[in-house]
């Protein structure tokens, strides 16, 4: 079994859509809340992840809290004066993260480390804890789009190895889950299409000589 | 008595004159060698000009022989220019006169083409008179342009081929004036939008402008007289209401502000890729908008200015000119399939073949054209031997 098996059987698909739609509303709202905040461009740029992870953080929390007792959320204490969201579902640890990229390592954390950890412990049961009670961790990672601090351009679930520098096989990206989600907030172009081709008006040819 | 050429049509020769931007007889006279008075009386068509003359003026003016002896069209209505105060009268009766050759490639192509149907709604008839037009009704006659033709509020990828796909003929031609930018005209009798866009300051972000500017004329300004019109007070706010008619129609208030989170000249550029509209503009719907304060436009337009974007913006080299494609594909369809050969068409049209070119958009050269002896005997017969067959 790998860790996508355990997310799929675990984990509530109709969640992961409200996720998308959350982080998608967070980062333009995080956007907003900056403009509509601060004056200076520097203040700005500063202030905007930070703002960024607060609203993703208590997106995850009230979001779960629509899902009973499918999924638990928690506020955990990440050390060093820091907290963060845990959702718990089945054997599935979610926190998120923001990433530079596909493939990217995780920011370093000594809480992201220890639930890596724990994960390889279910998935190598030699090392070795009773198979189907341990966790596995996976991590939201996201980032902006190119050019736009409003808009999402990478929303990924994968399975951080220890070290938290690679992952395990598998994952969600979740753009290509729910495009329409994503969609109805990317305004698209409207694509004129070359379609003015010239027709021959067709004659009825004069009847006789 | 000196032969003249029957059939000869003075207001051609006026109009073919002011064509060439000759702004006076006593221009054209020195130029094919006759007096000031001669050309008078063959514009007023008191007198006809010899076949020798003709030849000359044929040559001078780069036109057929046959072109002096076609109907004047009637040019009664309203031209819309969008251009500045101080384009000469020259520059505006130049591109009005080719207009008018306009038309007359148009009619000989609807003998032949079936054109896209007219989409264009008539959306200022509930205000009372051109200066009836609020704001608001004019963002709203934006939004509803787009619903009918069945837009959302993103950008529009192609200014030229919408305006085309919704019926309106569109040309792009040489204005040889700076001050001159486009103009538009309804016209009663094909009932169609022409759309004349510049190719002087050959931008693609002004050119979008542009077209839409005039997009504004034709839907909320159809009516307008030409008394209304010659009026400066009214000009002038028609002008504006067609300015802002483009900023809306081009960014749609609510999608746009979604966009500019942060009124920077800086974000402005960022966004003139996707939007494909100068940051003047951008600038300028953000305080249509109130997107920003007074004091805060009033720096950006100056910083605006220190960095040389008056003149010239980033990225107006590398967006692509939209270019109308409709009446060059009716040229080509013609010539494939055996309709016209291309080397009549001047002669049919009774057109230079570089005008034809230029109005129809089509590259230059392409329609050879026949040696000038080869013209003048295929006019020839109509003009100096029908009398005599009459007789």
């Amino acid at each position: 079994m790998n860790a996508m098996d355990v997310f799929r059987s675990d984990f509530p698909e109709e969640y992961l859509k409200i996720l998308a739609a959350g982080l998608r509303d967070c980062y333009r709202n995080a956007n907003r809340l900056i403009q509509e905040t601060y004056v200076t461009l520097e203040v700005r740029q500063n202030t905007y992840p930070w703002l960024r992870r607060g609203l993703i953080e208590d997106m995850m929390m009230s979001t779960a809290a629509q899902f009973g007792e499918s999924i638990s959320a928690a506020q955990v204490d990440s050390g060093h004066f820091w907290w963060h969201s845990e959702l718990r579902a089945g054997r599935i640890v979610l926190t998120q993260c923001a990433s530079s990229g596909e493939d990217a390592p995780v920011r370093q954390a000594q809480y992201k480390n220890e639930l890596a950890k724990k994960t390889q412990r279910l998935l190598f049961p030699e090392v070795n804890d009773p198979p189907n009670q341990g966790i596995i961790y996976a991590t939201l990672l996201h980032n902006k789009a190119a050019g736009s601090d409003q808009h999402v351009g990478y929303a990924q679930i994968r399975f951080p190895k220890p070290g938290l520098t690679s992952f395990y096989e598998g994952g969600v990206d979740l753009l290509v889950q729910f495009p329409d989600v994503f969609e109805q907030f990317e305004l698209k172009e409207e694509v004129i299409e070359d379609s003015a081709i010239p027709k021959r008006i067709q004659r009825r040819e004069a009847s006789g000589a | 008595m000196r032969p003249g050429t029957p059939g000869f049509v003075g207001a051609r020769l006026r109009a073919a004159r002011e064509a060439r931007g000759i702004i006076t007889a006593s221009g054209l006279a020195e130029m094919i060698g006759v007096s000031r008075a001669a050309v008078s009386q063959y514009e007023r068509g008191e007198q006809t000009p010899s076949p020798e003359i003709l030849r000359v003026l044929s040559h001078v003016l780069n036109l057929p022989p046959q072109h002096f002896i076609k109907q004047q069209r009637s040019s009664e209505g309203v031209h819309f220019f969008r251009s500045l105060a101080s384009a000469t009268k020259s520059a505006r009766l130049r591109a009005h006169r080719k207009y008018e050759w306009l038309l007359d490639v148009v009619a000989f192509l609807r003998e032949y083409v079936e054109f896209p149907e007219v989409l264009f709604p008539s959306l200022g008839d509930d205000a009372k008179g051109p200066l009836g037009l609020s704001n608001e009704m004019i963002e709203e006659a934006a939004t509803q342009l787009r619903r009918h033709w069945g837009l959302g509020d993103g950008p529009i990828s192609n200014m030229a081929w919408l305006l085309e796909n919704k019926g309106a003929i569109v040309s792009q031609l040489d204005f040889e004036s700076e001050k001159l930018d486009a103009f538009s005209r309804w016209n009663p009798e094909q009932q169609t939008p022409f759309i004349i866009l510049g190719t002087e300051k050959g931008y693609a972000a002004r050119s979008r402008f542009n077209a839409a500017h005039e997009v504004a004329h034709m839907v909320l300004h159809r009516h307008v007289t030409a008394k209304q019109f010659a009026s400066p007070s009214i000009f002038k706010e028609l002008e504006r209401q067609a300015n802002r008619f483009a900023g809306a129609f081009l960014l749609p208030g609510n999608t746009f502000l979604n966009e500019l989170y942060n009124v920077t000249l800086d974000t402005l550029k960022s966004l003139k890729p996707r939007w494909k509209v100068s940051i003047a503009l951008m600038l300028k719907r953000a305080e249509d908008l109130g997107a920003i304060r007074e004091s805060h436009a009033k720096s950006l337009w100056m910083n605006l200015a220190r960095r040389g974007w008056k003149r010239k913006e980033p990225f107006d080299d590398s967006i692509p000119i939209e270019l109308p494609r409709f009446l060059p594909r009716c040229f080509e369809m013609l010539i494939k399939e055996g309709i016209v050969r291309r080397e009549e068409l001047s002669h049919r049209l009774a057109l230079s073949s570089g005008d034809i070119e230029e109005l129809a958009n089509l590259p230059d050269g392409c329609l050879q054209p026949l040696s000038p002896e080869q013209d003048i005997a295929a006019v020839t017969p109509k003009i100096l031997k029908f009398p005599q067959a009459e007789w």
